[in-house]
C-alpha cells in the first residue's frame, strides 16, 4: 500500500499522533524532521517535554477519547493517524472514531494485546503490535538454538 | 514569487509557515514581535503577512490598526488558536483575507496564500478593467461590472470611486457622496480627495 494518497506534497503531510510517550514523541520528532505537519496529542502537558527542538508541530493538550479534542487537532484533515497510547481499549476507540467518524484514510494503531489485533484489523486499522515484534526479534536472536547451523 | 512575512512567537509556527511558503517558491521573513514586523515592512512592503493574534508587547490587533493608520493594504491572514467569535469579527472588521485556527495544514496555508493573492490581483485588475470602460464611455458595461465589484468587495474604496467616476456628470451630488464613502475607507485615497474636491468647486 502506498505511504500516502492522492498527489499531495511529502513534505506536506498533515499526521495526528495519539499519545506523547517515548513512542509518540520518537515518531512526532522524526516526521517533523521529514519535513511533516505533525500534531501530537496528549492529555498530560508534561509528555510534551519529551519532543524535541527539531520538533516543528503542534501540541494538543486534552483527553483523545472526546470527541472535541479529535475535532481541535483536525483529524478530518489528516493524511495519516497514529494512534500510540499505552492503553488498547482507548485506542481502538480513538483508531475507530478516526477511521469511521472523521474517514481518515490511514490509521496505525498500537495494541499490546495480540489478542486485540483481529478487532483493529476489521475496521480497517492497521496495528503494530510490540510484543508480536518483540517475539520475532527474540526468535532471530535465538536462531542458533535450534542447531541445525552447525 | 512573492514576499511573505510571518509574525508570530512560536519557532514552530514561524519554521512551519516559512517551510510551506518557501516550498511554493516564495521569500519568507520571520518576525517574533509585531514592532520587528512594521520596522521591516516599512524597509520593504510585503506582498502578504501571516500573523498571530497573541503577540508580546503589540498584539495582532494592534498590528493590523498600525498598518491601517499608516495606510498599507497589504493583504494579512490571521494564524490563531483564539477561536472566539468575538475575536474573529473584531479582524475580519480590520479587513484580513483570511482566519487559520491552530493547528493547520500545509494545504490550509496555501489556500489562503492563493486566496489573498488572487484578491489583490482581481482587485487591480478590475479596477484598471471599469476604468477603461468609463473613460472609453462603455457606460452600461462599466455599471454591470461595478456592480458585482460592489458585491465582491463590500469594504474596498475602490468600487465607491469609480461608481462617483461613472455618475459624476450625471449625478454629481451622489458621486460626492460616493467619494466621501471611498475616502472612510480609505483617508490617504489621493485620487478620490482630488475628484471630490474638484466636485466641490
Amino acid at each position: 500500500m502506498p505511504f500516502m494518497k492522492g498527489a499531495i506534497r511529502k513534505d506536506e503531510y498533515y499526521v495526528v499522533i495519539f499519545g506523547c510517550g517515548r513512542l509518540g514523541s520518537r515518531m512526532a520528532n522524526w516526521l517533523s524532521t521529514m519535513g511533516c505537519s505533525v500534531v501530537v496529542v496528549d492529555r498530560s502537558e508534561e509528555a510534551f517535554q519529551a519532543l524535541s527542538f527539531e520538533f516543528t508541530g503542534f501540541t494538543v493538550l486534552g483527553d483523545a477519547t472526546e470527541l472535541d479534542t479529535l475535532k481541535e487537532a483536525k483529524v478530518d484533515k489528516a493524511d495519516v493517524v497514529l494512534v500510540l497510547t499505552p492503553d488498547d481499549n482507548t485506542n481502538l476507540m480513538v483508531a475507530m472514531s478516526a477511521k469511521e467518524y472523521f474517514k481518515v484514510t490511514r490509521v496505525v494503531a498500537r495494541a499490546y494485546d495480540p489478542n486485540n489485533i483481529e478487532m483493529f484489523s476489521d475496521f480497517g486499522i492497521e496495528v503494530i503490535c510490540p510484543t508480536l515484534l518483540a517475539v520475532e526479534n527474540i526468535k532471530n536472536v535465538l536462531y542458533f538454538i535450534g542447531g541445525d547451523e552447525r | 514569487m512573492a514576499l511573505v512575512y510571518v509574525v508570530d512567537d512560536e519557532l514552530n509556527v514561524r519554521r512551519i509557515i516559512k517551510q510551506t511558503m518557501e516550498n511554493e517558491g516564495n521569500e519568507v521573513n520571520a518576525f517574533v514581535t509585531a514592532e520587528e514586523a512594521l520596522e521591516a515592512v516599512e524597509k520593504r512592503q510585503p506582498d502578504l503577512i501571516f500573523m498571530d493574534l497573541t503577540l508580546p508587547s503589540m498584539d495582532g490587533i494592534q498590528f493590523l490598526k498600525e498598518l491601517e493608520d499608516r495606510a498599507y493594504s497589504i493583504p494579512v491572514v490571521v494564524v490563531s488558536a483564539i477561536t472566539s467569535p468575538e475575536s474573529i469579527r473584531a479582524v475580519f472588521k480590520l479587513g484580513i483575507v483570511d482566519f487559520l485556527t491552530k493547528p493547520f495544514t500545509p494545504q490550509e496555508l496555501r489556500q489562503a496564500a492563493e486566496l489573498s493573492f488572487k484578491n489583490e490581483e482581481s482587485l487591480q485588475k478590475r479596477t484598471r478593467e471599469i476604468r477603461r470602460l468609463i473613460e472609453e464611455k462603455e457606460f452600461r458595461k462599466a455599471s454591470s461590472l461595478l456592480r458585482e465589484f460592489f458585491a465582491d468587495f463590500p469594504s474596498s474604496p475602490y468600487p465607491h470611486f469609480l461608481y462617483a467616476l461613472l455618475i459624476k456628470s450625471s449625478n454629481p451630488r451622489v458621486a460626492a457622496r460616493h467619494l466621501r464613502a471611498a475616502l472612510s475607507l480609505d483617508e490617504e485615497f489621493k485620487e478620490a480627495s482630488s475628484e471630490l474636491k474638484k466636485l466641490e468647486e
